[in-house]
């Protein structure tokens, strides 16, 4: 697992153990780890067929796989909403009176308080879905691009004889430009002529624009697209049009099965075992920041009666590159969509950048 | 041509979700029932017809199902606001509170759960193959052919026979039609009640027709889209069909112009269609124009016998 | 034959008011304990353990206050509206457009020392929210269009723009969520020591008394309950209507605004996203069961807020998170319809006479 210099991290944390009058803020050493007791927040219910499913589904998977009986270890709280303070501090005091050794804030949003409340409960670890922004907070994220960069590939080694694919993006965030460039630079890598469409919904769900949106990149000639939205809408829609799309956050495959060649899908679970189990035995760094690719960001299995053998022979080929470094998805020459060179040849983009996506690679139409 | 075919196509599909929620709550409000809270009863008859979807693989049962249940969260409704004449505004946002979070607990089991059970397009023969005019109107599915006569039924209904002159004297002075011997108590509890179920469809077409899945709030505030049109159109079916076909026509439009007019940022487009309702519903119903259309009188009044 | 059959109270006092209305709660609680038992749960374990963290506690207490604040503003520019029977349905986009002028103040506006900075921060969300109602307040009052619809409308472009500027132009650095950056120190309102409450809380309780006095000792308030009252009376006393409209409106949707205020300066720091999250709609609801009195909509709105941090505790026992929303819905349809037998009493008939 790639980490920040273990040093500095240490020096970090030991500062803080520093500030809070020698409290110290790790978890009591060696309990053992199927009896860790953890809660999770989520912004909506778990079953919401998107993001939550998926981080409740990667909690469930690492539970299993250590062992933690999720019926009596594994505390859920849907329906915290973001914007409250106060509800998601009442929300961690129950947790933390129900013994929880760890509380995952399963959504950006709770970052800046739970960060506040780790100073509250110092015995206590908050793991937290972020890019490194807070040194109390054990912050997580996945190298989306990876899969999304298969999955661009894909859509365009299928999309022969054109070179438009389109894209169903939900709101303009740094995530949501990470998939919509990752898939351009992987439609790219297998076609250099390839162009992505962008159709924005500036919603984070509604479905009627997401169904628009796909209907309206299918007018245009789009014959495969991707997605970045959390319900089989877009799916849907492909299948009743003869278009072909590749789902996201969850395996979209059995809501449209004529559509979805496969889907892109968070994989958490190697994270969360990672930080349950240093949880559980002490050794857990309250600082500690995870950006993980590989086994975590990945297609879900293919489609058989839509995507050739061949096609998916190569698209593993892709993965195996990407995990043996021998491509660079960052790396040079990147140009953007008004034509500004963003990396130069040879060089590879910094993390701080990637996570930022300020920017929307060449081959991007309709960007912001 | 193609272009134009999916605008209005997509405008139609569009419509015909919110206008089962649009008609059943004209008739309401021309009874004198406000009903605040379709997005819950919508939300109930989106997750009751896809768990009978789910369960049964009928879709025939599966739409009964939509019925009933929102006849009953009519019923209960009419009620409140009837019998107990209670206030009308709290009661439809607890109706709302209460759905939302009632659907979310039913449908758990089903989320994520596919039916492959849903309301196909289907091709009239002969219109269906009409140049231009087939695949917009013609090759749609079975809740849009029902609105295709739903709409000049209502209109009849309520313009042109005796119920729909007491349907319009409920809402306007329900104590000439008790005098009349009416019973001013039942018809406002049919209404309410029909109301609701019409609610419960707009919900349907959500879960078993535009899309085909269930997930908790689906239906993203379109209940309120709908309660807006319903003033808009000034209780009028014709005119509400007018207002969501336009509301349908822009937001649509809009998807297609972020491809064909791409400097305008994307956000303009979203607010487009609530920039138009609002332009619209100011030059329709101010009162700079001669027929100026009030609310029915009684709306939001529960008909008490004693004051009479 | 006895029949029983309903007559109306003529009048009903303030404490027969709240006996009533506490009769009902405990009915809408007796309903959901159904409800949880339905679900495998002890519904007096669930009460009790509810009842003791959101309203037996200092900390329950004060959360509830904190989650209480914007919506006990929304509620009160709700029921301002209300009393003069505007449907004013734009709390939430009045709340986002003032929680708007907020941050343009504090990202553009000039730096004022002291308190000064703070009223003005205030000014900027008052002005923002009233201007935000008088799209809707204008036509209504000229044209005599229905002010529910364009108000609802109104909600949506507001949250629209409130997103594009906190995903877009206005997005803290180095943050993946769309959020401004914190405010200044010196415009946000401190927390009363000691008490780790928010001085929000008691500029909102002035602000409801001074409503209060309003209605109750100026000639405006007046004119206002007249004009709810009826439309044609008022008309006939000569009270200018136009004028009212205009102003009630804006007053209406300035006190939304200050939600937006009390939100971004004394709570999270930041303008987020999606930050009114139905406080506008909840606002509604509240305006209502407190009968459009100032002072109660600062309780009701408490009650509501711990009612909802408590699903919390109720998740945590293992209740579904729906469950608690579906309570909320339940207590107030029960007690909206006790609300019945505030207005009637239930007689016992004799001579079994006219049937009803």
């Amino acid at each position: 697992m790639k980490k920040k210099t273990l040093g500095l991290v240490l020096a970090a944390s030991s500062a803080i153990a520093m500030c809070f009058g020698g409290t110290t803020v790790f978890a009591e050493e060696g309990k053992d780890v199927s009896e860790l007791v953890i809660g999770e927040l989520h912004y909506s219910v778990v079953e919401d067929g998107g993001w939550a499913q998926a981080m409740h589904e990667g909690v469930l998977k690492a539970c299993e796989n250590l062992g933690i009986d999720t019926s009596t270890n594994l505390l859920t709280m849907e329906e915290i909403s973001e914007e409250d303070p106060a509800l998601i501090e009442s929300a961690v005091e129950e947790l933390v009176d129900n013994g929880a050794d760890i509380i995952i804030g399963c959504s950006t949003g709770y970052a800046s308080i739970l960060s506040e409340l780790q100073e509250e409960f110092p015995e206590v670890v908050f793991a937290q879905q972020n890019n490194d922004v807070y040194d109390n907070l054990v912050e997580f994220q996945i190298r989306g691009y990876e899969g999304m960069f298969q999955a661009g590939y894909l859509c365009a080694l299928m999309n022969e004889g054109s070179n438009e694919l389109g894209f169903e993006a939900s709101m303009d965030e740094g995530s949501v430009r990470t998939a919509i460039n990752a898939f351009a630079l992987g439609a790219k890598y297998a076609n250099p002529d390839a162009t992505v469409q962008v159709v924005w919904a500036d919603s984070w769900y509604d479905l009627d624009i997401e169904s628009n949106n796909a209907k309206t990149l299918i007018d245009s000639g789009v014959k495969y697209m991707g997605m970045e939205a959390s319900s089989p809408a877009v799916p849907q829609t492909c299948e009743e049009n003869g278009a072909f799309c590749v789902g996201y956050n969850i395996n979209m495959q059995e809501s449209a099965p004529k559509a979805v060649m496969t889907s892109f899908v968070w994989n958490w679970a190697p994270i969360f075992e990672d930080i349950f189990q240093k949880t559980a035995d002490g050794s857990i760094d309250i600082s500690a920041n995870y950006y993980e690719g590989g086994e975590c960001s990945q297609l879900a299995e293919f489609n058989a009666d839509l995507v050739p053998e061949d096609v998916q022979a190569k698209v593993v080929e892709v993965k195996d590159k990407i995990a043996s470094g021998e491509i660079n998805i960052y790396g040079g020459e990147i140009k953007d969509d008004k034509g500004n060179v963003l990396v130069a040849e040879g060089e590879t983009m910094s993390d701080e950048d990637i996570l930022a996506q300020d920017f929307f690679v060449e081959n991007v139409k309709g960007g912001k | 041509m193609n272009l134009l075919i999916s605008l209005f196509s997509g405008a139609i599909v569009y419509a015909v979700s919110v206008m089962y929620a649009g008609i059943g709550e004209t008739f309401s409000e021309r009874a004198g029932v406000m009903n605040l809270g379709v997005e819950g009863i919508m939300l109930m008859g989106a997750v009751s017809g896809y768990i009978t979807a789910v369960n049964t693989h009928n879709l025939l049962l599966s739409f009964l199902v939509v019925l009933l249940t929102g006849a009953v969260f009519g019923l209960v409704f009419a009620f409140l606001t009837v019998t107990l004449q209670a206030d009308q505004t709290v009661c439809g946002m607890a109706m709302l509170i209460f759905g939302t979070g009632l659907s979310g607990f039913l449908g758990k089991d089903v989320a994520g759960v596919a039916a492959n059970l849903k309301f196909e397009n289907i091709s009239i023969p002969l219109l269906g193959k009409l140049p231009f005019l087939g695949p917009i109107f013609f090759q749609q599915n079975l809740l849009v052919y029902a609105m295709y006569f739903i709409v000049p039924a209502s209109l009849f209904y309520i313009y042109k026979t005796k119920q729909g002159l007491y349907l319009r004297a409920l809402g306007e002075n329900p104590a000439a039609l008790d005098s009349a011997g009416m019973n001013v108590f039942a018809m406002r509890y049919a209404y309410v009640t029909f109301g609701c179920a019409m609610m419960a469809v707009s919900g349907a077409c959500v879960s078993l027709a535009n899309t085909n899945f269930w997930s908790s709030g689906m239906t993203a505030g379109k209940g309120w889209i709908a309660f807006a049109l319903v003033a808009f159109s000034s209780w009028n079916p014709f005119k509400l069909m007018m207002g969501a076909l336009l509301f349908g026509f822009i937001s649509c439009l809009g998807s297609n112009l972020q491809i064909y007019l791409p400097s305008v940022p994307t956000e303009i487009y979203s607010a487009l269609p609530y920039i138009a309702t609002i332009v619209a519903f100011i030059l329709t119903t101010g009162n700079f124009r001669k027929s100026h259309t009030a609310q029915p009188a009684a709306l939001c009044k529960p008909y008490d016998r004693e004051s009479r | 034959m006895r029949k029983l059959r309903l007559e109306k109270k003529s009048t009903s006092s303030g404490l027969s008011i709240l006996l009533n209305s506490l009769l009902f709660v405990a009915l809408a609680l007796v309903f959901c304990g159904f409800i949880i038992g339905a679900v495998g749960f002890n519904p007096l374990e669930v009460y009790g353990k509810m009842f003791s963290k959101a309203f037996l506690s200092s900390r329950g207490i004060r959360k509830a206050i904190e989650s209480g604040l914007p919506l006990m503003l929304c509620g009160l520019g709700v029921s301002v509206a209300f009393r003069m029977n505007l449907n004013n349905i734009g709390a939430e986009g009045q709340y986002a457009v003032g929680a708007i002028f907020g941050a343009a103040f504090a990202l553009y506006g000039p730096k004022l020392p002291g308190i000064l900075g703070i009223l003005a921060l205030a000014v900027c969300c008052f002005t923002g929210g009233a201007l935000w109602a008088l799209l809707s307040a204008a036509p209504k009052a000229f044209w005599d269009v229905d002010e529910s619809i364009t108000t609802l409308m109104l909600n949506y472009i507001a949250l629209i723009l409130l997103s594009y500027l906190c995903l877009g132009p206005w997005k803290a650095k180095g943050q993946n969520v769309g959020q401004t950056e914190k405010i200044a120190e010196n415009l946000a309102l401190p927390e009363i020591s000691g008490l780790k409450i928010s001085t929000a809380f008691p500029v909102v309780i002035v602000i409801a008394l001074l409503l209060f006095g309003f209605y109750k000792y100026t000639a405006s308030g007046y004119q206002i309950n007249v004009i709810g009252k009826s439309l044609t009376a008022a008309k006939y006393a000569g009270i200018n209507i136009k004028k009212n409209i205009i102003l009630v409106l804006a007053l209406s949707g300035g006190l939304a605004g200050l939600a937006g205020f009390v939100q971004y300066a004394g709570i999270t720091g930041r303008v987020q996203e999606n930050m009114p999250n139905n406080a506008g709609y909840t606002g509604i609801v509240i305006a209502y069961l407190s009968r459009f009195n100032p002072l109660v909509v600062i309780i009701v709105s408490i009650l509501f807020a711990g009612l909802q941090n408590s699903s919390a505790t109720v998740q945590v026992m293992g209740v579904p998170a729906q469950i608690a929303t579906m309570m909320q819905g339940a207590i107030m349809i029960i007690v909206i319809a006790g609300d019945f037998f505030q207005r009637y009493k239930i007689v016992s008939d004799k001579k079994g006479g006219r049937a009803s």
